[in-house]
C-alpha cells in the first residue's frame, strides 16, 4: 500500500512536471526594444546622418552664395540708382526682382529636396533595422518583438523583456562585419 | 580539405570555384535588407585567366597565362549580384521591384547602367577610392538578378590596408548604406588554380 502511494505520487509529480514544461513552451516569447535608442545608436543611422549633413552643407552653401550675390546686386543698384535714367531704373528694378524670384524658387526647391532626402535616408535606415529585427526574432525564437515609442504604446516592460542592448549589439556588428543576419 | 587548408596549394577548377564561392572563406559578402539580397564577390586574377583559357579553343601556355594574370593583378575586381532574397520576396526581375511607374523604371535603368560608379567607394589605409569601372551586365531577360562588375585600380594606399571596406550607397532600392569588408589575409590565401 505504501509502495502504491509512493508510485502514484511520483506519477502525479511526473505528469505535473510534463504539463508545466509543455505549458511553459507553449507560452509566446515576447520582448521589446527601445526604438529610439535602437535607431539613434545604430551605426548605420550615424553614418547615414553624417552623409546627409554633408549634402545639406553643400546645398546651404549654394543658397548662401546666391543670397550674397543677390544682396550685392541690390547694394550696387542702391549706390548707382540716382545716376540711372528712368528707363534704366525700371529695367534694373525688374532685373533685380526676377533675380529675387529665382532665388526664392531655388531656396524653396532646396528646402524641399532636403526634406525629401532626410525622409529617404531615415526610411532606408528603418528598412535595415526592421529587416534585421525580424530575422533576429525568428533566429532567437521570439514570437513577438515590440518597439517602444514616445507615444506610450508600451507603458511598462520588465528588464528581462527588454532586449534593446542585445539587438543593438548584433545590429551594429552586422553593419560592420556582415555575416548571416542574426549570427554575425 | 579546402576548409582546413588556407594555403596557396594548387587545386582543380571545381574545388577552386567552390572555394571562392564559399562565404566562409571571406571572398563573398552578403547583405539582405527588406527582401533584397546584395552579394559582393571578390574575383581573383586567376578567375580571369580561367575565363580566357576556356574562351580560347587552344590551351594557353604558361607565359600567356602569366601575361593575362599580370594584367588583372593591376586592379581589383568585384562582382555585385543584386536580387531578391527568395524568402520574403518572390524571384522577380529586380529592375521592376518597387517600381510604380515608367519614371521610376527609367530612373532605375539610367542609374544602374550609367551612374553606379557614384554609389561605391573602397576604403584604403587613408583614403576613399572610387571605382574605375562599374558595368551592369546584360542578362537578356534570362535572370531576375543583375550583376555589376566593379573594378578598382591598385595603388599603394589600397595595398597597405589590412581590410578593404567597400561602401555602397543604395538610393535605388532604398536599403541604405552597406559595407562589404574583405580581410586582406583571406584574399592572399586563395588556393592556386590548376590549369
Amino acid at each position: 500500500m505504501k509502495k502504491l502511494l509512493i508510485s502514484l505520487s511520483l506519477l502525479c509529480l511526473l505528469f505535473v512536471s510534463v504539463f508545466a514544461i509543455v505549458y511553459y513552451m507553449a507560452q509566446p516569447r515576447i520582448a521589446f526594444v527601445n526604438t529610439e535608442k535602437l535607431v539613434y545608436e545604430y551605426e548605420g543611422m550615424k553614418e547615414a546622418h553624417e552623409m546627409f549633413q554633408q549634402k545639406v552643407s553643400v546645398w546651404h552653401s549654394n543658397v548662401d552664395t546666391l543670397r550674397n550675390s543677390l544682396e550685392n546686386h541690390s547694394r550696387l543698384l542702391e549706390v548707382d540708382f540716382k545716376k540711372l535714367s528712368e528707363n534704366e531704373k525700371g529695367k534694373a528694378v525688374t532685373k533685380l526682382r526676377q533675380e529675387e524670384e529665382r532665388f526664392v524658387h531655388y531656396a524653396r526647391s532646396m528646402s524641399e529636396k532636403e526634406e525629401k532626402e532626410e525622409e529617404r535616408m531615415t526610411q532606408s535606415v528603418l528598412n535595415q533595422i526592421n529587416s534585421f529585427v525580424k530575422d533576429y526574432g525568428e533566429t532567437h525564437g521570439y514570437d513577438l518583438i515590440l518597439g517602444t515609442t514616445t507615444s506610450g504604446n508600451i507603458l511598462y516592460g520588465g528588464d528581462s523583456q527588454d532586449i534593446t542592448q542585445e539587438v543593438l549589439k548584433a545590429l551594429n556588428q552586422y553593419y560592420r562585419e556582415g555575416g548571416t543576419k542574426a549570427h554575425p | 580539405m579546402l576548409a582546413s587548408c588556407h594555403s596557396n596549394a594548387p587545386v582543380t577548377a571545381d574545388d577552386w570555384f567552390a572555394y571562392i564561392n564559399d562565404p566562409s572563406n571571406g571572398l563573398v559578402k552578403v547583405r539582405e535588407v527588406n527582401g533584397f539580397r546584395f552579394e559582393m564577390k571578390y574575383l581573383p586574377a586567376d578567375y580571369w585567366v580561367y575565363r580566357e583559357a576556356t574562351r580560347r579553343k587552344e590551351k594557353l601556355s604558361e607565359e600567356e597565362r602569366e601575361s593575362i594574370r599580370q594584367v588583372y593583378e593591376g586592379s581589383h575586381h568585384f562582382l555585385l549580384s543584386i536580387g531578391t532574397d527568395g524568402e520574403k520576396r518572390q524571384e522577380v526581375d529586380i529592375m521592376r521591384v518597387g517600381v510604380n511607374d515608367y519614371k521610376d523604371y527609367s530612373f532605375r535603368m539610367h542609374k544602374m547602367n550609367f551612374t553606379m560608379k557614384e554609389s561605391f567607394s573602397l576604403k584604403g589605409k587613408r583614403h576613399q577610392h572610387v571605382p574605375t569601372f562599374a558595368n551592369l551586365e546584360n542578362v537578356y531577360g534570362l535572370s531576375p538578378k543583375r550583376n555589376l562588375n566593379l573594378v578598382f585600380l591598385d595603388n599603394e594606399d589600397i595595398r597597405e590596408a589590412s581590410t578593404w571596406d567597400i561602401k555602397m550607397e543604395d538610393d535605388i532600392f532604398h536599403t541604405g548604406i552597406h559595407h562589404f569588408s574583405f580581410n586582406r589575409t583571406q584574399l592572399h590565401t586563395i588556393p592556386t588554380l590548376t590549369f
